[in-house]
């Protein structure tokens, strides 16, 4: 399955400034119906009350950090066959082995360009 | 035992109280330093204080300093958002001109090679717009990183005064006893789940003379 621009993605992150960032690259990438959540908690909120084609989430956040929110994405029925990118500042092995073994999809480390989510947003897509 | 031997043995606790006595001062001495360098880092930036009576904490000052740079950010990201829509605008209109050019069946070679040039730089400028945006990420790495000495920082003054008391109560049990040392070592329990309140640090510290 390939990319659609009409994809409802969800961008989770604490820091309202790099929300705003990964949705103006989303905005570049030719993706508009883009919604926030500041963290875990609220986006599984978000995710169980709206249809949503893609979580963009970050690691470290109060609440509910983003592996736990991954965690609690792959739990659920509803929820699990939704492709989640980690965004994060951390770029530790271990971090990487603990996404990977809660089911994360794809995983980009902090500071990213334009081109390197859409070199993973097609990684992910093509493998859908 | 001699009373050689018991003066040897009183002369090593003697020197042994003497050390702990200088390692329970060089603490006390640190934990007071570390405060006045919250107070006098807090006070350089005097609109940030809530109240000119309670000076906030290094670790409140540093928070403020990631709101800071937020909103600088912020404002940043809004003209670089203005900018990329009117840049979008502009190479649209380029497109237009482009398509018009084509549609007059005219060579215009020199004009369409200006469109195309113009073309080029409005791509080149729309890629440098995107990566002032994604360059802004530097702000949310900051505040993390902020974060991280905040943490620190509320760490080792916890333990600091953990020691203080330790050690104060060993030096002289006078200051150990009263419910005011009780009631302050309960706040400095609780200060591990949230941040020290600076007034906590000094009654403590007050309590155990320094």
């Amino acid at each position: 399955m390939a990319t659609r621009p009409d994809m409802k993605i969800l961008v989770v992150d604490d820091m309202s400034t790099m929300r705003r960032i990964v949705r103006s690259i989303f905005k570049e990438l030719g993706f508009t119906d883009i919604e926030e959540a500041e963290n875990g908690s609220d986006a599984l909120r978000k995710l169980r009350g709206a249809r949503f084609d893609l979580v963009v989430s970050d690691w470290n956040m109060p609440v509910m950090p983003g592996i736990e929110l991954l965690r609690n994405i792959r739990a659920d029925d509803a929820l699990k066959h939704i492709p989640v990118l980690m965004v994060t500042a951390e770029a530790q092995k271990e971090n990487l082995m603990e996404a990977i073994k809660a089911g994360v999809s794809n995983y980009v480390v902090k500071p990213f360009t334009a081109d390197t989510i859409k070199q993973k947003m097609d990684k992910m897509f093509a493998g859908v | 035992m001699s009373s050689r031997m018991n003066e040897s043995l009183q002369e090593r606790h003697s020197i042994e109280g003497s050390h702990d006595h200088d390692l329970y001062t060089h603490l006390g001495d640190l934990a007071r330093y570390l405060g006045e360098t919250m107070r006098e880092l807090a006070t350089l930036d005097h609109p940030l204080a809530v109240s000119a009576g309670q000076l906030p904490r290094v670790s409140k000052t540093l928070t403020e300093l990631t709101s800071m740079t937020e909103r600088g950010t912020h404002q940043v990201m809004a003209l670089t958002e203005d900018l990329l829509i009117s840049h979008r605008q502009f190479r649209a209109g380029l497109e237009t001109i482009q398509i018009g050019l084509s549609d007059t069946g005219q060579e215009y070679i020199g004009v369409r090679a200006q469109v195309f040039g113009l073309m080029e730089l409005a791509e080149n400028n729309q890629k440098a717009l995107m990566g002032i945006m994604t360059a802004l990420s530097f702000q949310d790495l900051a505040g993390q990183r902020i974060a991280n000495v905040v943490m620190v920082l509320d760490e080792i003054q916890a333990r600091l005064l953990e020691l203080v008391v330790v050690f104060g109560v060993k030096q002289a049990p006078r200051y150990g006893g009263s419910d005011r040392v009780e009631s302050l070592l309960k706040e400095l329990e609780q200060a591990k789940q949230t941040a020290l309140k600076q007034d906590v640090a000094d009654d403590l510290l007050r309590e155990f003379g320094f």
